[in-house]
């Protein structure tokens, strides 16, 4: 899904110029407050009102004729232009496909317009203000996995939240509003059925079957399981299920997962990583998620062995927060938002290993100030810490491995994140999601075996043994390579880049540091892509001491 | 050290116990002790010991299995659930394009060329050139194949190599059995 265009008075040539960095997409809309072009587009009417909506997951032909439902009910985009009022854009309700708007705004003609794009690259390439990297979403791109609040790493640049509106006003402004998502209204109750939530998510995946064919990916856990299951019943004969390692150590996903596969009747597919394609892989995953994350960089073999086949991917985003309760509090005497903290910024505690001390701590401060921002109004919410990790790590981070690296050859569906689906899971009360104790109940009417069968993370296991290819000599020289570069090389702990090859097999072997690493990594080839826009930047700032 | 930690209860080379899933060619071949594919392949094997201390995988072009199915399927969660390493005996291009091989922890084998194939795909630190048997001998006889035992056992992380000054103080007589036998022990 390409997409690109403007809303208010804006500038027809930096549309046209971030159109061609998009391959030329055709024009959807072109008025004289608004423009659209794009792939995977569906154009609407309503009365007095001119319209078009876009997804990376297959449309219906036909759509309401209202924005406020087609973002609960396909979860996509709109851009409306009235005849009379001012014309807006009403993103997804989930918020996990992204659009960036360029917030820094750019004056044409005397008339300011926002420009908007479903990648960063060409809002930044076509900018003709100043450029500069965003440290606060660096910071926290290191201590949780992706940049909060909707950052992105070039300053100025946002990624729209959940359901949020932006208006184009008379006076020339746009204003973005965020209210009234309401999934975090949805209130529980002990009269809430889990059937609710299987019918839900079957017609989700039965409605989506009429228009799209299936590759559902096919991990060892329940979510993937679930959705493979739905798959099977709507497809029938034909069905191919999609695997590969994880990268953690052991095979016992893959093995699981052909259990299940064979369990259901339907083919499976295993895609290997190949030792010798690290750098491509690492490369080819930091552009497709545009340098925000490095979580999956290990699913690359599988999206490159998709792509293009046509099939809209299956994918479990959100099944675990909103389904199998994942990242429940601790039970500590901490204030609730530290307990939250802790766990979601948990690759701070390798921050002494990775990072220079100074650095470290502007990494921990940027994140928690953030952090806060996003966490507190979620303090006391039932489901608090279910929308805390939500917004803090499935969004920023988890959302670009299918909304970013499989939408890139693939359209894609994440049937947890239906707005009946998520609705339903929220009714029922907290306490009943802990451990993942709904998946099997939720299984078992569609697939009776497989709700018996253990996931692979059930199975004990005496040690993880196989050699991962992230630690591998080959990872570990080429994250040297790309951490000893200027300017990364500043924000190392003292020692480190000077250190043996066998020391970074060390710290890769561990989860912590080999996050910090792999961000690093990803901050490296970002500096690299975008030099030509940055210049000779250091990154002072992450160096300066905390006061 | 902690790889020692998990050292099976054969503590030398010739003492390995070598399953495998079906006949392996070659003269690796000859080293396994039980097929865990055979009728009766799992028996006698204890709840919390799988029985063997390594497995062979051949390739499918040797007539090994290509799909992750039934018994196969079995065994390869058995082996990973106890942490016995499974090792394909390649002895084709094509050995390494099965869902077996994906999930195999090395490779081993005796042609060069399907070797660097493998090495590109896997890496160098899990595939294992196979040295042939040395000298005469009975089949049985282990320690003709001791070199063959030495690179598998090695190679999957079973044992690891005595440090250079290990090796020197056992020579020179410095070994801790060597003192306490000659009453220098502290």
């Amino acid at each position: 899904m390409r997409v690109c265009g403007s809303i208010g008075h804006a500038a027809d040539d930096r549309v046209a110029a971030m159109s061609a960095l998009l391959g030329d997409p055709p024009t959807v809309l072109d008025r004289a407050t608004a423009a659209l072009r794009g792939t995977a587009t569906a154009r609407w009417t309503s009365t007095g009102a001119e319209a078009a909506s876009w997804s990376p997951t297959p449309l219906p032909e036909k759509l309401p004729a209202d924005a406020r439902h087609i973002a609960e009910q396909h979860d996509a985009f709109s851009l409306v232009v009235p005849d009379s009022g001012d014309p807006y854009l009403h993103a997804g309700i989930s918020g996990a496909a992204p659009v960036y708007v360029d917030t820094a705004g750019e004056t044409t003609g005397g008339a300011p317009g926002t420009y908007l794009c479903s990648h960063v690259e060409p809002l930044a390439r076509t900018r003709r203000g100043p450029l500069r990297p965003d440290w606060d979403a660096w910071a926290q791109v290191l201590a949780m996995g992706g940049p909060l609040e909707g950052r992105t790493p070039f300053a100025g640049i946002r990624r729209l939240p959940p359901y949020a509106r932006l208006t184009a006003t008379a006076g020339g402004a746009c204003e973005i509003t965020t209210t009234g998502w309401p999934w975090p209204e949805v209130t529980s109750s002990s009269a809430a059925s889990l059937d609710t939530v299987r019918d839900a998510l079957t017609a989700s995946v039965g409605a989506l079957g009429e228009r799209a064919r299936f590759a559902p990916l096919l991990s060892g856990g329940w979510d993937s399981r679930i959705l493979t299951a739905l798959a099977a019943r709507t497809e029938g004969t034909g069905l191919t299920a999609w695997t590969t390692s994880s990268d953690t150590g052991t095979v016992l996903e893959e093995l699981v997962s052909a259990k299940v596969a064979g369990t259901l009747g339907i083919e499976h597919a295993i895609v290997p990583a190949r030792r010798d394609r690290f750098s491509h892989d690492l490369a080819y995953f930091t552009g497709a998620v545009e340098h925000q994350t490095s979580f999956h960089v290990w699913l690359v073999p599988l999206a490159t062995a998709l792509a293009g086949n046509g099939a809209t991917v299956l994918d479990g985003l959100g099944g675990g927060v909103f389904v199998g309760g994942a990242f429940p509090d601790s039970g500590s005497d901490l204030p609730v938002l530290d307990r939250r903290f802790t766990r979601m910024a948990k690759y701070l505690d390798a921050v002494g290993d990775v990072l220079h001390p100074n650095v470290a701590g502007q990494v921990a401060e940027r994140t928690r100030a953030s952090f806060d921002t996003v966490a507190e109004p979620l303090a006391e919410h039932p489901y608090g810490n279910t929308f805390t990790a939500y917004l803090t790590r499935t969004l920023p981070g988890i959302s670009l491995s299918p909304f970013g690296l499989l939408s890139r050859g693939n359209p894609v569906a994440t049937p947890f994140l239906d707005d009946s689906v998520v609705r339903a899971a929220l009714a029922i009360p907290h306490a009943e999601h802990a451990e993942g104790a709904l998946y099997a109940p939720l299984l078992r009417p569609l697939a009776p075996e497989l709700a018996e069968l253990p996931t692979a993370a059930e199975i004990p296991q005496a040690r993880r043994h196989h050699r991962r290819r992230v630690a591998s000599p080959e990872a570990a020289e080429r994250f040297r390579e790309l951490l000893t570069r200027e300017p990364v090389r500043g924000l190392l702990a003292p020692g480190f880049a000077a250190a043996g090859t066998e020391t970074w097999r060390r710290m890769l072997g561990r989860t912590n540091q080999q996050h910090l690493i792999r961000s690093l990594a990803t901050m490296s080839l970002w500096f690299e892509r975008h030099e030509d826009l940055l210049g000779d930047l250091s990154p002072d700032e992450l160096r300066e001491p905390v006061t | 050290m902690t790889m020692q930690l998990w050292l099976r209860p054969a503590h030398h080379y010739t003492r390995l116990r070598i399953g495998a899933l079906g006949p392996v060619p070659g003269p690796v071949g000859e080293l396994v002790d039980r097929d865990l594919l055979a009728e009766h392949g799992q028996a006698g094997c204890e709840a919390d010991d799988p029985g063997v201390d390594l497995v062979l995988v051949p390739g499918a072009g040797g007539g090994g299995p290509a799909r992750l199915s039934g018994a196969v399927l079995d065994a390869l969660i058995r082996c990973e659930r106890h942490t016995v390493p499974t090792v394909l005996v390649a002895t084709a291009h094509t050995d390494l394009d099965t869902p077996v091989a994906a999930v195999c922890r090395d490779v081993a084998g005796t042609d060069t060329e399907v070797l660097g194939d493998a090495r590109r795909r896997f890496g160098y630190d899990r595939v294992h050139h196979l040295p042939e048997p040395a000298g005469q001998g009975r089949a049985r006889h282990r320690r003709r194949y001791l070199p063959l035992l030495k690179t598998l056992a090695r190679g999957v992380g079973l044992f690891t190599p005595r440090s250079p000054l290990t090796s020197l103080r056992t020579r020179l007589g410095l070994s801790g059995r060597m003192r306490h036998r000659c009453g220098t022990a502290r």
